[in-house]
């Protein structure tokens, strides 16, 4: 990315001559340009910032949601089921009489958690394991490489089909169950992010910059993990962007599949699932949940397909 | 609900006098044993398209339940005794029975000619060799054994005489010899049962793929026959297709894929009675029941108080409209209003939160910690446990449910590892296959409930089982229950009914009032298909 | 190209026995004795029966023994044991089942790729108008919704209301071709639009950056017709990448379809394998598993064989 023209001020500790009109006009300059290059950026990608703005509410929405949920999303009322959108219940009521806004809005919470945690999981397992695998090559790549074949050759399912069987068998309470649903999710995307970190790592490994550290020296860790992964991280943080929409919708089908969250905590997938009861009737009990999915998901892709316009200009349009 | 009291009213007068005769076994007439050839139906036939919810988990069935309301396989089969379209107990391919004196023997006088689908005719040795097999600890399941366990050993008298020696007086004998789930398979094919099964049963087995199809086609020689004397079953075929996913269901019944269908959501059937009622019949058959069991074994449910709260604590009406749309009755026992074994004095506990609250407190209870379990897989279930939760947690419980699949379940039951559990139970034909079962003391599956032990309720089943008399047994099972009340074992929620429909061209089907689809008489025996 | 054939195939092996490993270790690794896992409950309560079990299952040797019967069994005799749910072989039950999500994937994939395609060439040839937004914004909404979702509401819509399709029952292709074709259409779509989506942004990417590309300036300077330029010459280079991601997803599919084989009662594996995993019916998830991720290993390898194939320089890397 080409950096500001501005000529660069030598470097001096803040003394007075930081502080004369030349110098004050050259910082505002400065920041000012990069400001309009956001800008410019932001609009020519209109559909990446749509994705950011989303991503955006959907995130203040889960950390405000003690504050903008009108009641206990759990608290049932079964004298006011299955009631439509209304000044009382923005959403309506579900079969039980809980409020649906309350519950979507709590559901934020629990989806945005899972998700960040589950590729953090992926991120802290696969991006290691890629870095050193391609750093290293040789034999070492060989075989970690066959792991994550044969990592990867096993049904995604699996693995939340799994850890769903051992959370029943030790009866684990809610906490549990959720941390072990997020190391299930996030181990079965551990092997995608290895390959694509040894990809970029392969390809980084040639350059000279590399060469001229090993020249002088400096410890296999630091040039791995201080030099040449940064410069790998674009296609690492694309894939994690899109994977949080990825992990909301895999939330959503365990729901379905009967695996999710114990009732009756407040969760999406929970909700669209008892909805199906009363999709040609009161569709209004499938819209909601399934537009705050929609919605966080669509968010998500926009946004990092955003990203990587911006981080990899080879691959967008002229 | 007026519709549903309509199809499972029996008069206490039928009651009485059908039961005593199946209790002694006086053959029905009209419909005398056939072995000649066989005579059709001139016109009767077609194919039955029965879209089901569930499917058979296996073909053995002495290892698995075949279940006669939703498995399309249990066509298969028929057995000792059979049931009419009013749940009674009446011949099958017995066609008379009596006891002894002390009701610990009991004969058996078998129908004659009577043959399996590969053509071996049902005799006594096929019937002892069945029996033994049930009673095999490697072969029958815990389920199959608890059923006839008063069986201790089964003589041929001669070819077509069975003698059943009990280990207890036992005047429930019939009841559990009928073919759900005493069923008989023919000898030969017993090491090939969970491939190709042989029964007795109208049809027989073509195919199963499990959760995709099952095929069964007319047996010709099936003995049972109609008025006129032609022979039974009129289907040519039914084609048995399993669709979990209820809208999908539906949608073939609509479309016209299927034309029986069974387990309509409940969610469903106001609407769908209301704007289809001209092309389609539709029954409300009884099921069984759904309730809740304290654990005696281990747990803050020790306390009695804490147990009469919990009990106090529950609105069935949040339940009734909730999960049940408003169908079915709310029950605090075993048997519906309409059915005679629903007992008149029984005395349960209402709903009064504020008592629960007070015992909670008196009790210094607050705050208690639960562990409920559920059935993850049974929607009413897992429906009926949240609406419980959120009540418990209103008078100042803490629980925490846990929605379990099927096996983790059982063996969480088996350890006692739970405070509370919702379970459910099938109809049994007869009530001692309840009020034993599931709560005397020295019953394997009333240990891995609720564990309760007491004396004097123990005493009342035993000697209720000892007795013909239904009107003798009643008292006694009420009785029996008012000691249910107060202790709480268990607590009655809801009642379980079913909505099972049919396309209009299929005619001479009803399904019997408690859910079986074959039936003496009728069900798809008598069911044919006419555009 | 023989050679590189050969030394991906060697490859597969360790991969593979790593797979079994772990398959086989799963049992092992769960808390009880492996005996609960491999016989029903009732067979395993009396302590005789259980001990003459455990002799005749070869519980009682040493693990890596029991591994090398086990690995024995199954290459050797294709004998994976019977199922504890149903009692019946579980050999026979898993292919019966192959065929259906095998059908299912591939017309999954076919849909998504005649989705994909037309719309992401066009996307790419008319860059940045109206007609690009709103095929990336139809890709985009295909990603976003639950497939669980999209199913149920295709069927009530497509199947009840409009009547256009029926409710879906697997039909072999070979018994009934048309028959099968129409009921395939719900489950295959419902599938194929979410990876169409993918495909759709893949095709597009790929389209322009060959557009770039020199010889199409050069064949445009030749004088060609514009439609034959791309059509012909850039599309199909173009397409490379984008086979290349259907194989994958195509293999990926094999294990991704139970949520669909759910709904639509489809028999296929997934189904076998999600019942199987809540009947706790091990022998049979063990199966499944092995059978399921053998089928991803051979699938990827063909992919990434094909590729090479297509496209010569990578070979060599």
């Amino acid at each position: 990315m080409a950096k500001a023209t501005v000529p660069p001020t030598p470097h001096t500790p803040l003394g007075l001559d930081d502080f004369t009109e030349p110098a004050l006009a050259r910082r505002w300059t400065r920041v000012w340009n990069l400001l309009r290059n956001a800008a410019w950026e932001l609009w020519r990608n209109r559909l990446a910032t749509m994705g950011a703005v989303m991503v955006l509410i959907i995130f203040l929405v889960a950390l405000l949601a003690p504050f903008i949920a009108r009641y206990d999303p759990v608290k049932q009322n079964y004298r006011e089921m299955l009631q439509g959108p209304s000044t009382a219940h923005y959403f309506g009521t579900d079969k039980f009489g809980r409020d649906i806004w309350s519950r979507v809005v709590w559901g934020a919470q629990r989806s945005v958690i899972i998700s960040l945690l589950a590729v953090m999981v992926g991120l802290v397992c696969g991006v290691p394991l890629g870095t050193l695998s391609g750093f290293y090559g040789g034999k070492l790549d060989a075989v970690l490489m066959r792991v994550v074949d044969a990592w990867l050759a096993f049904p995604g399912i699996l693995f939340y089909l799994i850890a769903a069987t051992i959370i029943q068998a030790y009866k684990l309470s809610l906490f549990w169950n959720t941390v072990g649903l997020i190391i299930a999710l996030g181990v079965a995307q551990t092997p995608a992010m290895a390959r694509l970190v040894r990809g970029s790592v392969l390809g980084e490994r040639e350059k000279e910059y590399v060469e001229a550290s090993h020249v002088v020296g400096e410890g296999h860790f630091y040039i791995a993990f201080r030099q040449i992964l940064p410069n790998c991280l674009s296609p690492v943080i694309i894939q994690a962007t899109i994977s949080l929409g990825v992990e909301m919708l895999v939330l959503a089908a365990l729901s379905f599949l009967g695996l999710g969250a114990p009732p009756p905590t407040p969760d999406w997938g929970a909700d669209l699932n008892l909805a199906r009861e009363h999709m040609e009737t009161l569709p209004y009990l499938a819209i909601f949940p399934g537009l705050a999915i929609s919605f966080a998901v669509l968010g998500f892709n926009l946004f990092g397909d955003g990203l990587r316009d911006i981080l990899d200009p080879r691959l967008a349009e002229s | 609900m007026n519709r549903h009291s309509q199809t499972t009213a029996l008069s206490r007068r039928t009651f009485l006098t059908t039961t005593s005769a199946a209790l002694v076994g006086v053959a029905l007439g009209g419909l005398a044993p056939e072995s000649a050839a066989a005579q059709r139906h001139p016109k009767r036939g077609g194919v039955l398209q029965f879209g089901t919810r569930l499917d058979a988990s296996g073909l053995d069935s002495h290892r698995h339940n075949q279940y006669h309301n939703s498995h399309p396989i249990a066509a298969l089969y028929t057995g000792l005794t059979d049931i009419d379209q009013q749940g009674n107990i009446v011949p099958g391919i017995a066609e008379s029975w009596e006891p002894n004196k002390e009701l610990t023997s009991w004969v058996f006088r078998l129908r004659k000619g009577v043959l399996f689908h590969n053509g071996r005719e049902v005799d006594a040795e096929a019937v002892k060799l069945n029996i033994l097999r049930i009673k095999d600890p490697a072969i029958g399941s815990e389920w199959h054994h608890g059923t006839i366990k008063s069986i201790d050993t089964v003589d041929m008298v001669d070819k077509y005489t069975v003698r059943f020696n009990l280990s207890e007086p036992d005047a429930t004998l019939p009841a559990n010899v009928m073919h759900y789930p005493t069923n008989l398979q023919a000898p030969e094919a017993f090491d090939t049962a969970s491939e190709h099964p042989i029964g007795t049963g109208p049809f027989k087995f073509v195919s199963w793929t499990r959760w995709s199809e099952t095929r069964l086609v007319r047996f010709d020689n099936y003995w049972e026959t109609d008025s006129d004397g032609n022979n039974l079953p009129y289907l040519d075929e039914i084609i048995g297709k399993p669709k979990k996913e209820d809208s999908v269901r539906l949608t073939a019944l609509r479309t016209g894929q299927i034309n029986l269908m069974d387990n309509m959501a409940y969610a469903d059937v106001e609407r769908f009675k209301k704007s289809y009622a001209d092309k389609y019949n539709t029954w409300h058959p009884h099921l069984g029941g759904v309730f809740v069991v304290f654990n005696f074994r281990q747990g803050p449910f020790q306390d009695q108080r804490l147990r009469t709260a919990a009990a106090h604590a529950i609105d069935r009406q949040a339940i009734h409209n909730s999960v049940f749309y408003g169908q079915g009755d709310m029950l605090d026992q075993p048997y519906p209003r309409a059915n005679p074994w629903h007992l008149e004095g029984s005395r349960s506990l209402e709903y009064d939160p504020d008592k629960a609250k007070s015992l909670l407190k008196e009790a210094r209870a607050v705050g208690t910690a639960i562990e409920m379990i559920c059935y993850a897989n049974l929607a009413y279930n897992r429906e009926s446990a949240q609406i419980v939760q959120e009540m418990w947690n209103n008078v100042g419980f803490k629980v925490t449910l846990k929605p379990l699949d099927d096996l983790p379940l059982l063996e969480a039951q088996k350890k006692g590892d739970f405070h509370g559990l919702i379970q459910g139970n099938s109809y049994r034909f007869d009530p001692d296959g309840f009020f034993e079962r599931n709560l005397h003391s020295k019953s394997d599956y009333a240990r891995s409930l609720s564990g309760w032990r007491n004396e004097r309720y123990d005493r009342l089943v035993e000697e209720a089982k000892r007795l013909l008399d239904p009107a003798q047994r009643k008292e006694l099972y009420t009785e029996a229950w008012n000691i249910v009340n107060v202790e709480l074992p268990h607590f009655h929620l809801h009642e379980l009914t079913m909505t099972s429909v049919a396309a209009k061209e299929v005619k001479g089907y009803t399904p019997c009032v408690v859910g079986s689809f074959t039936h003496r008489g009728g069900g798809i025996r008598t069911a044919y298909i006419e555009a | 190209m023989l050679r590189y054939t050969i030394y991906r195939v060697l490859q597969l092996i360790p991969v593979w026995l790593l797979l079994s490993m772990v398959v086989f270790a799963m049992i092992h690794a769960l808390p009880g004795d492996a005996i609960d896992a491999l016989v029903p409950a009732d067979a395993a309560s009396n302590p005789a029966t259980r001990a003459a079990l455990e002799k005749e299952l070869g519980l009682d040797k040493p693990l890596y023994v029991q591994y090398a019967k086990w690995l024995e069994r199954i290459v050797l005799h294709g004998d994976f044991g019977r199922s504890i749910t149903t009692r019946r072989t579980i050999s026979v039950e898993i292919f019966r089942r192959l065929p259906a999500t095998v059908y299912l994937a591939t017309t999954a994939v076919c849909v998504s790729l005649l989705i994909a395609i037309p719309l992401g060439t066009i996307a790419a040839v008319k860059r940045r108008t109206i007609v690009d937004y709103a095929a990336t914004a139809t890709a985009l909404l295909g990603v976003s919704v639950p497939e669980f979702w999209l199913a149920i509401l295709c069927i009530l819509l497509f199947a009840l209301h409009l009547g256009w399709l029926p409710a879906s029952e697997y039909y072999s292709p070979f018994d009934n071709l048309r028959l099968s074709l129409l009921h395939m259409v719900l489950p295959a779509g419902s599938l194929g639009v979410r990876l169409a989506a993918i495909t759709t942004r893949l095709t597009r990417s790929s389209m322009l950056d060959e557009i770039r590309k020199e010889y199409v300036d050069t064949a445009r300077s030749l004088g060609l017709p514009e439609r034959r330029v791309i059509y012909t010459y850039t599309l199909r280079n173009a397409l490379i990448p984008t086979v290349t991601v259907a194989g994958l997803q195509f293999a990926r599919l094999l294990g991704g379809t139970v949520v669909v084989e759910t709904i639509f009662s489809w028999p296929g594996v997934g189904l076998t394998l999600y019942e199987a995993i809540m009947g706790r019916d091990y022998p049979m998830i063990q199966a499944a598993i092995l059978i399921l991720a053998t089928t991803f290993v051979m699938m990827s390898l063909l992919v990434d064989l094909t590729y090479c194939w297509l496209n010569p320089r990578i070979r060599l890397g």
